[in-house]
């Protein structure tokens, strides 16, 4: 008698796990005022598709899910990937019927230089729905001993001394993007991949390289308390949270690599559902004052939407300034 | 220096007293419970419940978040040894060490006694670590940032030379089985250059090979495999437990571990303070270790306590150890910690130098809340060992195709893809030729794990010092390190002939 009950706990727990698992726990079932809506959709689970947890694209994916969760009264799951492309494959696997979005980033065309998704054509697999946010981050900072402050002081200073100054670098991202083009500008620095965000501030506060290449908000306290000194921004405009860093640009370094963050859903799936989701994020990116505010006191991104063709012609764009820098191939 | 913040009592205990409202502890005791069963779930790791319960704390204030989550993660690092010891299947990779001694334990009718070990040190660790956080937060993270890429080297090496202390009693065997682990490890993209490596053209191939796909599949396929081949009838193979009051320990034979359990606690804390590190690595470490200083060497991997106290301390203390760098510098050196940033930064907190003195009440707290959580964890595991030892009277043949089945879906919800479910039953149907070749399979995985950490720190360290290896003699703690290996390889290769050469002359 011991045996079968305990055989039915067993049971009754794993059973509960597949429930936890698979993301039901907590949905309701439709939405609960109803409003009519022009499309049966969403009716269930909604996944997302994107990469590590803790980036930038992870925290976006987690508000649109809490926003997705309260309106439309269905779970939402963050499905975390290893990577920028594995997302894409996940949505190219799953079906065109929305209930898989993906959370892009247009830092992508360096993936598709560095050839990890040479079978995928992006434009044939893909819908883009729109623009979120623009993520003007990333940043060139020192320590104030270095005892420079401009981008041109740095250039001369690393000419001084050749590849005797490090600078972290990631390869294969924006950063990577980001020393290559520094170097094109003249700078002399030795570039140690270091690895991502958390490894270049180990690497940047050991003095282990002297020269970072950062988004702002990880540093932001150092910066505030005088331990780094930004030199500026690799956006094409300043960022509006903090206006004080100038960009590169306007001290005469033409380093610009903008990143946004996206949405798209499989190719073929039923326009009624893309133009509703887009009207939806739409209406949450520019009217939205919670949305502006989390994502802008929280993560200094700033709220921008485009519709999908725009999404598209960007990351064409970044492309071709990929070619232009010779960091990837006509 | 930035973070600096003297400590004060007063401010912790106001914190515990926010903290002691019934819907507060309510909290903590299902955060810590859930925790615990995700835990003992092969495959279904800490940070699974973790991304579980962060929608639910967007409609929390932040304090309450973070005491959510911190039961959650506290839980979750003890749950694992509830399967290691059970069912000899580590529920998460920071427990593949207690299942070393605490299985053979439980076979012999000692279940309850391992577990109630387990869960003292898991108490122990996990209280010594955070008192440690509190106390030396600022300066502890200062002194990791002094580990660069050559310093990570050195550390590497050494660990690698420490798969000896795994080894039974071949060491071609043991070397081999670490050297799969390193191989298997290679698959995918090479670190800094991206070089696809042994992908044979699949793209699933090309992020390589997940450690919790290859950690249940190299444990819990094989014992399935095993029981079906043998054919075994249930009758036989259900094991006696002993009825266990308390932690089955009486205090003072526990506490006559007392080195055992200060060096565990110690190489738990200082592992987790360093990024990448953490507590998959540091409870293999803190067990070999604690078999080197042993008097009796020989009676580990048979049933002995000794095993369960490294593994369990040095696991729960590297919680502390990662919250160090997390909470001070604003660096997750695991995947749960940038899960808890992220949750953090959800709710408008940056952890970063200046937390400590922009929202002291917030550090308090989570001190507050990490305390409560170890207290709720003892007394819950603490009950539940009758309960959880009940398991072993569940048949074979009804218990292990549950739990192959539970491992399936945890390595499915590690990254959603059916292709970690297929590597499962590889590395299963490996792990099961290796266990009938003789070899050892702990080594495997900490080939795996160290492999590439050795790899990419010395690309790193040759990028940064234009290819010379000098700086890896120069540089005072990667020198440190470097002796500590000369010296363990001298020892693994020539310990027993000058052991004996010493009895010799004492005799």
């Amino acid at each position: 008698m011991k045996k079968r009950s305990m055989a039915l706990l067993l049971c009754l727990s794993m059973l509960m796990t597949l429930v936890l698992c698979s993301g039901v726990a907590w949905a309701d079932a439709g939405s609960e005022d109803g409003t009519p809506e022009p499309v049966d959709w969403p009716k269930r689970t909604i996944t997302i598709q994107t990469t590590e947890p803790g980036g930038d694209m992870d925290y976006m994916a987690r508000l649109l899910a809490k926003k997705m969760n309260e309106d439309f009264g269905v779970n939402v799951v963050v499905a975390n990937n290893e990577g920028a492309v594995p997302p894409i494959r996940n949505l190219i696997a799953a079906d065109a019927d929305g209930y898989t979005i993906w959370m892009g980033k247009t830092s992508l065309p360096i993936e598709k230089a560095l050839g990890s998704m040479d079978d995928i054509d992006l434009n044939e697999e893909v819908t883009f729905v729109g623009n979120l946010v623009d993520n003007p981050a990333l940043c060139i900072t020192v320590k104030p001993d270095l005892g420079v402050s401009t981008i041109n002081e740095l250039i001369e200073l690393s000419q001084s001394k050749p590849d005797e100054l490090h600078i972290t670098d990631n390869i294969g991202s924006n950063t990577n993007v980001t020393c290559m083009m520094l170097e094109q500008a003249g700078a002399q620095l030795t570039e140690v991949d270091v690895g991502g965000t958390s490894a270049k501030m180990a690497a940047f506060l050991g003095d282990h390289c002297e020269v970072m290449v950062c988004s702002y908000p990880s540093q932001k306290d150092y910066v505030e308390a005088g331990e780094f000194v930004v030199l500026g921004q690799i956006s094409a405009e300043r960022n509006p949270m903090y206006p004080d860093v100038p960009t590169l640009k306007e001290q005469g370094v033409d380093i610009v690599f903008d990143t946004s963050l996206f949405v798209g859903v499989k190719a073929g799936t039923d326009p009624a559902i893309v133009s509703f989701l887009a009207d939806y994020l739409k209406d949450i990116v520019e009217n939205d004052e919670e949305f502006a505010d989390e994502v802008g006191t929280a993560q200094y991104m700033v709220p921008a939407w485009r519709d999908g063709e725009e999404v598209a012609t960007i990351l064409d764009d970044q492309y071709q300034l990929l070619v232009d820098i010779g960091f990837a191939e006509e | 220096m930035l973070g600096q913040v003297s400590f004060s009592l007063p401010q912790l205990l106001s914190s515990f007293g926010g903290l002691m409202s019934v819907p507060t502890l309510l909290m903590i005791i299902v955060g810590v419970t859930v925790g615990i069963m995700f835990g003992a779930i092969p495959g279904v790791s800490c940070n699974m419940a973790l991304i579980m319960f962060i929608p639910i704390t967007f409609s929390m204030p932040s304090d309450l978040a973070m005491t959510l989550l911190l039961a959650v993660y506290t839980g979750g690092m003890s749950g694992g040894l509830v399967s290691a010891v059970l069912l000899n299947i580590p529920g998460t990779p920071a427990s593949v060490a207690t299942s070393f001694d605490g299985h053979p334990m439980a076979m012999r009718g000692e279940g309850g006694k391992a577990l109630g070990v387990g869960i003292l040190s898991s108490f122990i660790g996990g209280v010594t670590s955070c008192i440690v956080l509190m106390l030396l937060a600022p300066v502890l993270a200062n002194y990791a940032m002094k580990f660069g890429p050559f310093e990570y080297f050195a550390v590497s090496l050494f660990s690698l030379t420490l798969i000896g202390g795994l080894i039974g009693d071949s060491l071609i065997k043991g070397l081999v089985s670490a050297l799969l682990g390193m191989c298997v490890s290679f698959i995918g993209l090479a670190p800094l250059t991206s070089v696809p490596r042994m992908t044979f053209g699949f793209h699933s191939f090309e992020t390589g090979m997940s450690d919790v796909a290859l950690m249940i599949g190299i444990f819990a396929i094989p014992e399935l495999v095993r029981f079906a081949v043998d054919g075994s009838s249930d009758d036989g193979e259900v094991i006696k437990f002993k009825k266990t009051k308390g932690f089955g320990i009486s205090m003072r034979e526990y506490f006559s571990h007392w080195k055992n359990i200060i060096r565990s606690d110690l190489i738990g804390i200082g592992v987790g303070i360093l990024p990448g590190i953490g507590g998959s690595v540091c409870n293999i470490l803190s067990y070999i270790a604690a078999k080197k200083s042993s008097k009796h060497p020989e009676k580990f991997g048979t049933g002995v306590v000794d095993g369960i106290i490294a593994s369990e301390t040095s696991n729960n203390a590297s919680i502390g150890g990662a919250l160090v760098t997390m909470l001070a510098l604003g660096i997750p050196g695991s995947a749960t910690t940038a899960l808890l940033i992220s949750a953090m930064s959800m709710h408008g907190v940056q952890p970063g130098p200046m937390l400590f003195l922009r929202e002291p009440a917030l550090i308090y707290t989570i001190f507050a809340a990490i305390l409560i959580s170890n207290l709720v964890m003892i007394i819950v595991e603490t009950k539940g060992i009758n309960i959880f030892a009940r398991m072993l009277l569940v048949p074979n043949s009804i218990l292990l195709p549950l739990v192959v089945m539970m491992c399936m879906v945890g390595a499915y919800t590690t990254n959603y893809s059916m292709f970690d479910v297929a590597c499962v039953v590889v590395f299963g149907l490996v792990g099961y030729f290796m266990q009938c070749a003789g070899l050892p399979l702990a080594p495997m995985i900490l080939g795996f794990i160290l492999g590439p950490m050795t790899e990419v720190n010395l690309q790193r360290a040759l990028q940064s010092s234009r290819m010379s290896l000098t700086p890896l003699f120069t540089r005072p703690i990667s020198l440190f390190f470097v002796i500590l290996t000369v010296i363990s390889l001298v020892w693994a290769v020539f310990g027993k002939r000058i052991k004996a050469k010493m009895q010799k002359r004492g005799g």
